[in-house]
């Protein structure tokens, strides 16, 4: 509702923006138009339309697209998919033995290496850093493309397709781990020095077992339990993609899709992607806690 | 000025001092290879099972030294139960985890003396043992029995899951099936109903005292020599408490071993021990059998220990209680520890501390 609202008052709508610098467009259309797109109700009147098609099933058609809105989304949604999944099990598989290691070697030179760089990846911002990258590796040494998904003018099927898209993946890839592995690197770190402290990892050095088997047995386990919570939360994350990171790459997801459809008032497709996005939270917060229960017996139900 | 200068640099001088000491004492235990040489020793006695021999452990702070055990020396005979009492942060329990080289590193080291362990072997000492000569003993023939059975428990795993792993570990030519009926005449021993049940619980399904009795039953699984219990009831309540006691007591004369039981509650030690070693400030201040030391204790402190017990059958309007609290462990004085709790400091207790003096051939 507030969403809808916020969006109604800015101070363009689409049919402004269609027919702004055109001059052969009368009142009399633009009134006309405003009436095709439901834009001449008031923003209640506008909500409740809206909010009553939904409970039909009918999300609307994008108004930029000229295609129902969940069509818009599903097209453009894989590829902010996999994007950030590929990411996600890179980080994951970066940030984890990472933040054992630094906490298994607390105030070590090696954790304080590990750290420095985990919040350099923080700290940095992704235009700027993917700029760099483009610079460095797209302009200069030419390894990677600078942009874009797939190769213009060379109609690739099959294999070479993905084999395409993988190569321009890249760099978006690298600037989303390498922004994102410092959090997750330090969340692990602290979890897992919690876990160290514990009584119950003292009762397995005393039982005898190696300090590797006390660490990825016994330590590992518990260190997890607030893990697998964070990943299931971030499931929405996965799909809404990245404005500013795929806006610089210019890769046709659903952020950079989002980002287009503020630009131009496209009312249907912003309330279909916040409604979307909400659900998925939904997920998300199912997904964890289901994976919680997996991981840790204590809230299983019998 | 130039004095508060000096003084502060001088504290930083030791500071640095005491972080190179710490930082090579860390270095020389985490050596990858230590000849055979550094640890094989002699016993004193045959039939000691252990000995502790001015054994000191630090605690390398930021705010300076933490003396918590500083130059005990005791023996536990074989087959037989020593308590070591005294009251909370006396350096009871590092004594205990330093025999089990459990003294979290690097702020926690030991830095003099000796633990000769009689091992099968030959002697053994436990001081300057590789680590992985220590993880074949540890849970095997020293095994330790924790004060905190509601968190000592790993909450993921089962509890037979843990108690498998204990037996595997030491006896590897078993098999699994093997492994299994051994965990559950484990439980069974240590008295709980229903023991097939149990090994498929999680930690957080059972009390604390079915907890407490899991972990004895863990220690006990490869049948060691020596048990170290560190206050193994205090966080039960009475009732559970002496079924622990009883059962620590069968199970010791069952398989010959030998107990150091770690307590603050007399009662217990007046029901266990053979011997007992009162500790207080990092160092003990009595030892002697449990007779000696209940029929006739010679520190005040001792004195003081006894009498702040109840009694029963006696009636006092309120449970004396030793005066004053123990000193701050960073800048212990030089002189008698207890000085300034004592009812009967007198003149010569503020010169160095005096040794121990021998009151009859077992007590001290």
């Amino acid at each position: 509702m507030a969403l809808y609202a916020l969006i109604r008052a800015m101070p363009s709508n689409y049919v402004k923006q269609m027919t702004s610098g055109k001059p052969g467009v009368t009142d009399q259309l633009i009134e006309q138009l405003e009436k095709n797109y439901g834009l001449d109700s008031s923003i209640p009147e506008g909500y409740v339309k809206w909010a009553g098609n939904v409970i039909k099933g009918d999300f609307g058609t994008s108004f930029v697209y000229k295609q129902p809105v969940f069509k818009v989304i599903n097209d453009k949604m894989w590829a902010s998919f996999w994007l950030s999944f590929i990411a996600l099990i890179l980080e994951l598989l970066i940030a984890i033995p990472l933040g054992i290691i630094s906490a298994t070697k607390q105030y070590s030179k090696t954790d304080y290496a590990i750290t420095t760089f985990a919040f350099l990846g923080i700290s940095l911002p992704s235009f700027f850093f993917a700029a760099l990258l483009q610079k460095f590796f797209a302009m200069d040494l030419r390894i990677f493309p600078l942009q874009g998904m797939v190769t213009a003018r060379e109609d690739y099927e099959g294999f070479r397709l993905l084999l395409d898209i993988g190569w321009h993946y890249c760099l978006p890839i690298i600037v989303f781990v390498v922004l994102g592995v410092g959090s997750l690197m330090r969340y692990t770190r602290t979890n897992m020095l919690e876990v160290l402290n514990s009584d119950f990892i003292r009762t397995a050095r005393a039982k005898g077992l190696s300090e590797h088997k006390v660490i990825y047995k016994h330590a590992f386990r518990n260190t997890l339990i607030p893990i697998v919570t964070m990943v299931g939360g971030s499931l929405p994350g996965l799909f809404s993609g990245a404005i500013i990171t795929e806006g610089i790459f210019a890769i046709d997801g659903l952020g950079y899709t989002a980002l287009q459809a503020l630009k131009f008032g496209d009312i249907p497709f912003l309330m279909g992607f916040n409604m979307f996005l909400a659900v998925l939270t939904l997920i998300g917060t199912l997904i964890s806690d289901v994976l919680y229960a997996v991981v840790d017996p204590r809230v299983r139900l019998s | 000025m130039g004095d508060k200068n000096s003084i502060k640099s001088k504290g930083k001088m030791e500071q640095r001092k005491n972080i190179a000491l710490m930082k090579s004492l860390d270095k020389a235990k985490n050596r990858k290879k230590i000849p055979k040489s550094e640890y094989v020793t002699e016993m004193k006695n045959k039939d000691n099972i252990l000995e502790i021999d001015n054994l000191a452990t630090y605690f390398f702070t930021d705010s300076g030294v933490v003396k918590a055990v500083n130059g005990v020396s005791f023996d536990i005979p074989r087959g037989k139960t020593v308590a070591v009492v005294g009251e909370s942060g006396c350096g009871k329990s590092i004594t205990s985890m330093s025999i089990m080289r459990l003294i979290q590193g690097p702020s926690g080291q030991i830095v003099d003396g000796q633990i000769r362990y009689n091992s099968e072997e030959g002697p053994i000492n436990l001081v300057n043992v590789p680590i992985s000569k220590m993880q074949e003993l540890r849970g095997n023939k020293i095994s330790m029995i924790f004060q905190e059975p509601m968190t000592s428990l790993n909450p993921v795993f089962t509890v037979g899951d843990q108690i498998d792993e204990a037996i595997q570990l030491h006896n590897p030519k078993l098999t699994a099936k093997q492994i299994k009926t051994r965990s559950i005449e484990m439980l069974e021993l240590v008295g709980i109903a229903r023991p097939e049940g149990i090994y498929d619980a999680y930690p957080h399904e059972l009390s604390g005292g079915m907890r407490q009795r899991v972990m004895i039953g863990m220690a006990l699984s490869c049948e060691p020599e020596l048990i170290i219990a560190d206050e193994p009831t205090t966080a039960l309540d009475v009732t559970i408490q002496a079924q622990i006691l009883e059962l620590l007591r069968e199970i010791k004369d069952k398989v010959n071993a030998s107990i150091l039981l770690i307590t603050h509650d007399l009662g217990v030690v007046a029901e266990m021990a053979d011997y007992v070693v009162v500790m207080y400030a990092g160092r003990i201040i009595e030892k002697g059998t449990a007779i000696d030391i209940y029929k006739n204790p010679q520190h005040p402190y001792t004195i003081g220990l006894l009498n702040s017990k109840p009694a029963v059958g006696k009636v006092v309007d309120k449970l004396y209680s030793i005066p004053g609290q123990v000193p701050n462990p960073i800048n212990m004085p030089s002189h008698c520890y207890f000085k300034d709790r004592c009812e009967k400091s007198f003149e010569p207790c503020g010169a160095i501390y005096f040794k121990l003096r021998i009151f009859a051939n077992t007590f001290r």
